[in-house]
């Protein structure tokens, strides 16, 4: 939570005897045995647990309204919001005592961490980003800032991966659970997404108040929640997801296309990126058109400056060259000259003026002086024939490449169009091939909005194991098993349980008649599993004999643990 | 003759990209102990072995008998009040929390896993869960409190001489920055707190907490006086 802005500057301290006269251990007693009453006050910072609970469902409730979409469907969506809250679920995230620590996400193994796909959109104008596996993501125009707040315009590239089961979530090393409280949470995803923009190598951050909108292709029907990571303190509920349109088992669409609100469709278009690309540097180029010189006028004031002309290609070729104080400022006064500056910036202020800013920093009794003149490049007498001879020339070359690059921009821009229909068409033949083959498997779109960057995802947290068995990993020679990651899948419920290690030992969650496995993520890109019904240790220890292959990446893991989740 | 001034070009003006130099030394200096260390690292919170063997038994007793924790919540009430007060511009909303604190601290007793650690630190991290999830639901409660001497420190880390010219950016920076920054920020400067005990009130090593806070301090520097 960032502070609203409020802020005070050496506030008047309390003593002590202020501060202790406030205790009140009996409250304290009461609120802890009655599960946390408060005392005097109610201001809100005392919660029970079903105040927690309560709270909880409000917030829930109230994110709905405005997170969730269609929204004539709010009513339906709340009470599905409430029945959706197990008994079972954790009072709140914020429970737990592990708020602040290290960044959660642990990737086991580099190379087996799940791809980013990169879409590339004109930050100003916005588009709709469609993904092969059927998301779409519909980014609004001027949503995003850079770290200092700016506005971002110009190209974008957005990186987007998503994860439907959880093997791809235990290779990418994000968490999935709440140890909340000293009671362990599994989640059950219906599908979980990761979004992030950057431009050049700086991460960008979504406006305040600006959303994008994602309609996640899942293949689990019924409510989840919404949880986002944040990666320091967490999952944190924001909401909750249930589908809102689904094929049929025939493969026939039954709902009604989301309308694209006039969001241009953009996609995966190099073309595009360099027709952006060459527009911008247009853009340059109109805004370096050569200033045709200007005669010093004798009787007004003016200033030398040795301009780097980098920063003003414009001023290039007017050779030796004054700004000349321009008649319609109101704020030079000859006094002007009197003063001592300690530094002076020159911006660009019209099609023939700028800017000129002096500061004098406070010294001694005197404050701060800061005073912006606007000026104009002005020509000694003596130079102007030379300098508009030069200035003739300049223009010429300039014409000739501003219709260069017109001509660049058209071509640019056609090529862009054709494989943009290309994209689209392909786009749309992959549509087809999928709900082919979803003809057995029903494909439901969970739509939700998200109001910053990151991992979400639609879940929903389960109860505790049959049992947990302390475990300490060995290999078939009795040695400890080189152990990068542990972690409980549960095919059937896509759910995973992330483990950590204590001492040694690992505390091994065991959900009996689930299919679940164990699986042990080792060094040298090797795996070994183990039917978790199966995972009896004797004296805490369990054997486990890693799979003799080693596996290159995400996709041969997948691969060969699907094949054997089979078998169990 | 007019006054000549030469234009800088903006890269020219620009501070290196982070880490900066002056940063990485100046952590380099931290982690080696060579750099003079000007906030109180004696606070109250480094507590002897005999005192944490006290605690130790107060904290099993408690876990029997309730009332056998009032001894620790004399003991730390004002240190808690004050870190939830330091966040804070409302007395009795910071009493509130800091009592919810010990509810909560009593309530999960059975779970205090000794570490080794001052059970303060605990206590500390119960708050930052506490205060997280009050302003989460209340973010006009939040309040940034600084005293001129922790920001004179902060803009010394920087290599200001002067703080006046910055503090309205420090302020606006801070403000933009994550809580658990905020909090690195607040609790060695405006605290006076040792890295050992920010290091175990946010769960992080020494030297985490030391190479966090420079890290974070150099890329502040980059905004605050590029623009103030």
């Amino acid at each position: 939570m960032k502070t609203n802005g409020k802020h005070t500057i050496n506030r008047k301290p309390m003593s002590s005897e202020e501060i202790n006269r406030m205790q009140d251990f009996d409250a304290v007693l009461k609120g802890a045995s009655t599960g946390g009453p408060k005392g005097e006050g109610g201001k809100g910072g005392f919660k029970n647990g079903w105040y927690i609970l309560g709270g909880a469902l409000l917030i829930l409730a109230g994110l709905a309204t405005w997170m969730l979409i269609p929204l004539d469907k709010e009513d339906a969506i709340s009470r599905q919001v409430e029945q959706n809250i197990p008994e079972t679920m954790p009072r709140t995230q914020e429970d737990s005592e592990d708020l602040v620590r290290a960044p959660l996400v642990r990737l086991p193994v580099n190379e087996w961490d799940i791809a980013f796909s990169r879409y590339t959109l004109d930050a100003t104008k916005g588009g709709i980003i469609a993904h092969p596996s059927g998301t779409k993501i519909r980014v609004p125009g001027s949503c995003l800032i850079d770290q200092n707040g700016k506005k971002v315009s110009g190209v974008v590239e957005f990186r987007y991966r998503e994860f439907h089961d959880p093997i791809d979530i235990a290779l990418s090393g994000i968490p999935m659970h709440y140890d909340s409280a000293g009671t362990n949470y599994y989640f059950q995803t219906a599908g979980m997404t990761e979004l992030r923009a950057f431009q050049g190598d700086q991460e960008l951050v979504l406006e305040a108040g600006k959303k994008i909108q994602i309609d996640l292709q899942s293949q689990v029907d019924g409510v989840y929640n919404l949880y986002q990571l944040n990666e320091q303190s967490g999952w944190q509920p924001r909401g909750s997801n249930s589908p809102l349109k689904k094929s049929t088992v025939d493969g026939q669409q039954t709902t009604v296309e989301v309308p694209l609100n006039n969001i241009e469709l953009i996609s995966q278009n190099p073309q595009e990126l360099s027709f952006i690309k060459a527009e911008k540097d247009l853009q340059k180029l109109l805004a370096e058109k050569p200033k045709a010189p200007e005669k010093a006028t004798i009787s007004r004031p003016r200033f030398n400056l040795d301009v780097n002309l980098k920063d003003f290609p414009e001023l290039e070729g007017l050779g030796t060259m004054e700004f000349e104080v321009a008649p319609e400022d109101k704020i030079f006064t000859p006094e002007h000259y009197k003063i001592e500056w300690n530094d002076v910036q020159l911006k660009r202020h019209s099609e023939r003026r700028y800017k000129m800013i002096l500061t004098r920093d406070a010294r001694g009794s005197l404050p701060k002086l800061q005073v912006a003149l606007i000026v104009i490049p002005v020509i000694a007498e003596k130079d102007y024939e030379a300098a508009k001879t030069k200035y003739e020339q300049m223009m010429r070359d300039y014409d000739q490449k501003v219709a260069q690059k017109k001509q660049e921009i058209e071509r640019l821009k056609k090529e862009a169009e054709e494989a943009q229909k290309q994209a689209e068409a392909e786009w749309k033949r992959a549509q087809e091939r999928r709900r082919e083959g979803d003809r057995v498997q029903q494909v439901y779109i969970r739509s939700f909005t998200m109001d910053g960057f990151g991992i979400w995802n639609c879940d929903n947290p389960k109860i505790k194991p049959d049992r947990v068995e302390q475990c300490r990993f060995v290999d078939g020679n009795g040695k400890p098993l080189p152990i990068l990651a542990v972690n409980c899948v549960l095919p059937e419920v896509k759910g995973l349980i992330v483990l950590h290690e204590r001492n040694g030992t690992y505390d091994v969650l065991v959900n009996e008649g689930m299919n679940e496995y164990v699986l042990l993520i080792l060094e040298g890109k090797k795996l070994a599993f183990k039917k978790a019904e199966d995972v009896k240790p004797v004296d805490g220890v369990v054997v486990m004999v890693p799979v003799s292959r080693s596996f290159a990446n995400a996709g041969e893991v997948r691969e060969y643990l699907r094949s054997r989740e089979d078998l169990f | 003759m007019f006054p000549h001034f030469i234009i800088q070009s903006e890269k020219q003006q620009h501070e290196p990209d982070y880490p900066d130099i002056h940063t990485e030394v100046r952590i380099q200096q931290y982690l080696a102990g060579t750099k003079k260390q000007s906030v109180n690292t004696n606070s109250k919170y480094h507590v002897d072995q005999e005192r944490l063997g006290e605690e130790g038994k107060m904290l099993e007793a408690a876990k029997s008998d309730p009332r056998a924790f009032e001894p620790l919540y004399k003991r730390y009430f004002e240190g808690i009040f004050r870190f939830v007060y330091q966040r804070m511009d409302d007395v009795d909303t910071a009493k509130d929390l800091t009592q919810q604190v010990f509810i909560k601290a009593l309530e999960k007793l059975d779970r205090y896993e000794d570490r080794g650690l001052p059970f303060s630190s605990w206590l500390y991290r119960i708050a930052l869960n506490e205060m997280n999830q009050h302003f989460r639901n209340n973010s006009k409660d939040r309040c940034l409190n600084l005293e001129t001497a922790g920001v004179e420190e902060i803009m010394e880390e920087m290599n200001e001489d002067r703080y006046e010219p910055y503090i309205e950016k420090l302020v606006e920076v801070m403000q933009q920055l994550e809580p658990e920054n905020q909090a690195l920020i607040e609790m060695r400067f405006f605290e006076r707190r040792s890295f050992r005990e920010i290091a175990d009130i946010l769960e992080l090593t020494e030297n985490n907490a030391k190479v966090r806070l420079y890290r974070l301090l150099g890329k502040m520097k980059l905004i605050i006086t590029r623009v103030a």
